[in-house]
């Protein structure tokens, strides 16, 4: 059945409509990773309200594109601007931009663009070997297991928010009460519906979404004011990229331990990214020859973050098509937008569908190579990009959201919703707490309770002692008992 | 921002998204420095691609306010 599948798969993959978007959605996802402040999950809130209108094979490319070119043009503005596309590029410009300062931006920006694609693409064919591995028990899983897996999914989230855990907590539970809005599954009794039908079906994913993410970006812009980007440093010596390239094979050990630490950090699902950077950063500098030249302009500094945060998605996609559990923001947008072109993610996705979720895969792969092919040569253009001044941003972008959230649904009640979650959003943003707890926890709300009245009514009130839920349950309880279980052992091994 | 969002919304609301989204990225843009006829300019040319993207394309109508209802 395998092998059929990966056959299916290829012969998806002969259709050049499906190449031609997937190329649509690498453009989109690097014009977007470059504007400093817009990255990979808005670029997919926004594209969300489109996906509506096409067919699964067209609005898949796009979205698998943006997810991993996500980390990839936002690279260029870290190194040659110091201007992080996003927050996946942080990190990359503790070396990078030295580097540029130094007269070696080629140099840095072959090494990130390397380092990027072969982190994309390495992990994503690791991962079609995975999902052989995974496959029977993804097979074994039932929806009674499913309840557990979606309860490991939230506790992720809230263990692992930065900052305060309870503001994650906080903000996750905000998602779930959001989750409870309408009619309940299995008995049809309205919640928090106000008498109101617009809510009877729950509150739209893609309000929440835009709300959450896309406006309070701009927000933030349009307070800023001005060009993001300054007038910056000259960008010159773009001749030695390949001497960047090479560095990558050169300290291919890094690469790989780089990518198998964001491939991690993606395959857990809730984690973030951020995480995933500063390890690889930090293991970079530690397991250099000169650890004390880092922050000065050192190749290493850039092909440790560029590798992790290009394999996260891999590992982010894997978790979210496997199991219907997000295992990072973008892969919240994949889920939204699975369920809105009518899959029901979680183990129909490697069953039914296996040979649609190779298909993604491999276009991961694929949008990774596309995207540094086009970056390469033309980096520096590319770069003048980031100039752009806010005040042109900000309606543009606003503009698209509003109409995108519109034609949705067609329901004028959605722009007013948007206002409000956009109000949210922006407060979630401000006080610090966590709008990615948040949609997740409120994606897998909605899922949860559908999986326990399920549960319930297939195996009765003592469904979860099944071996896979006792097992799944024991993972719960290890995830939150991890942090205070290492400091009662550190204090009885110190004392 | 606040105020631009809301405003933006009732002009929405009352006009329609092709009436609406010129004249907020006009006001914008004009409000925060930049010049008519770039403001202009660009307010048209993003209401028309929206236009065509969403209404000639997708073929979906795109709201025309209760005013004009």
């Amino acid at each position: 059945m395998v092998l059929e599948a990966f056959a299916q798969a290829l012969g998806n993959l002969t259709s050049i409509s499906i190449w031609v978007w997937l190329l649509l959605g690498v453009i989109w996802g690097l014009v977007f990773g470059l504007v400093p402040g817009i990255g990979g999950v808005t670029a997919m809130a926004i594209f969300l309200g489109v996906a509506l209108f096409l067919e699964p094979m067209q609005a898949l490319p796009v979205l698998v594109a943006l997810m991993a070119v996500s980390a990839t043009g936002g690279s260029i503005t870290a190194v040659l601007l110091g201007i992080p596309g996003d927050n996946v590029n942080v990190v990359t410009i503790f070396d990078g931009f030295p580097m540029t300062k130094k007269g070696e931006g080629g140099r840095a920006l072959g090494a990130a663009l390397t380092a990027s694609v072969l982190g994309g693409v390495g992990p994503a064919f690791f991962t079609l070997g995975m999902v052989i591995v995974v496959l029977p028990f993804v097979m074994a899983l039932t929806s009674m297991d499913m309840v557990f897996i979606i309860l490991i999914g939230l506790s992720f989230v809230v263990m692992m928010s930065k900052g305060s855990m309870i503001k994650g907590l906080i903000s996750a539970g905000v998602g779930l009460l959001l989750a409870t809005i309408g009619l309940a599954f299995s008995t049809g009794e309205p919640r928090f519906t106000f008498g109101n039908p617009y809510l009877y079906d729950g509150i739209h994913i893609i309000v929440v979404a835009m709300g959450l993410f896309a406006i309070p970006v701009m927000v933030e812009l349009a307070m800023k004011g001005g060009t993001i980007a300054e007038a910056g440093t000259p960008i010159k010596g773009m001749h030695d990229v390949w001497m960047g390239a090479k560095d990558v094979f050169h300290n291919w050990k890094l690469w790989l331990r780089s990518s198998l630490i964001g491939y991690v950090f993606g395959v857990m699902p809730g984690v973030g990214v951020t995480g995933a950077l500063f390890i690889s950063y930090g293991y970079a500098k530690a397991s250099s020859k000169h650890p004390e030249l880092f922050g000065t302009g050192v190749v290493e500094g850039v092909i440790g973050p560029e590798s992790a945060n290009n394999a996260k998605e891999s590992g982010a996609l894997l978790t979210t098509l496997a199991l219907g559990v997000p295992g990072s923001v973008t892969g919240a947008m994949m889920l939204a937008a699975l369920i809105i072109l009518g899959f029901a993610p979680g183990p129909s996705m490697l069953t039914e569908h296996l040979d649609l979720s190779l298909t993604l895969l491999i276009l991961l792969a694929a949008a990774n190579v596309i995207a540094v092919m086009i970056c390469y040569p033309l980096a520096p253009r590319m770069a003048g990009i980031a100039r752009i001044p806010s005040r042109l941003l900000v309606p543009l972008v606003v503009g698209m959201v509003f109409v995108g959230v519109y034609v949705s649904q067609g329901l004028i009640q959605d722009v007013i919703a948007l206002l409000i979650f956009s109000a949210l959003g922006v407060a979630v943003r401000h006080f610090g707490y966590n709008a990615g707890a948040l949609i997740l926890a409120f994606i897998l709300g909605r899922l949860f309770e559908d999986y326990l009245m399920i549960g319930l009514q297939v195996g009765g009130p003592l469904f979860f002692l099944r071996p896979i839920s006792l097992f799944l349950i024991l993972i719960i309880i290890t995830i939150f008992a991890y942090g205070p279980l290492k400091r009662v052992l550190k204090r009885r091994f110190l004392t | 921002m606040g105020a631009w969002l809301v405003g933006f919304a009732l002009f929405i609301y009352l006009l329609g998204f092709l009436i609406a989204v010129p004249l907020y990225t006009l006001f914008y843009m004009k409000q925060r420095g930049s010049r008519w006829l770039g403001a202009f300019v660009t307010a048209v040319l993003f209401t028309a691609i929206i236009y065509i993207v969403f209404e000639v394309a997708l073929g979906v109508i795109l709201y025309k306010g209760v005013l004009f209802a």
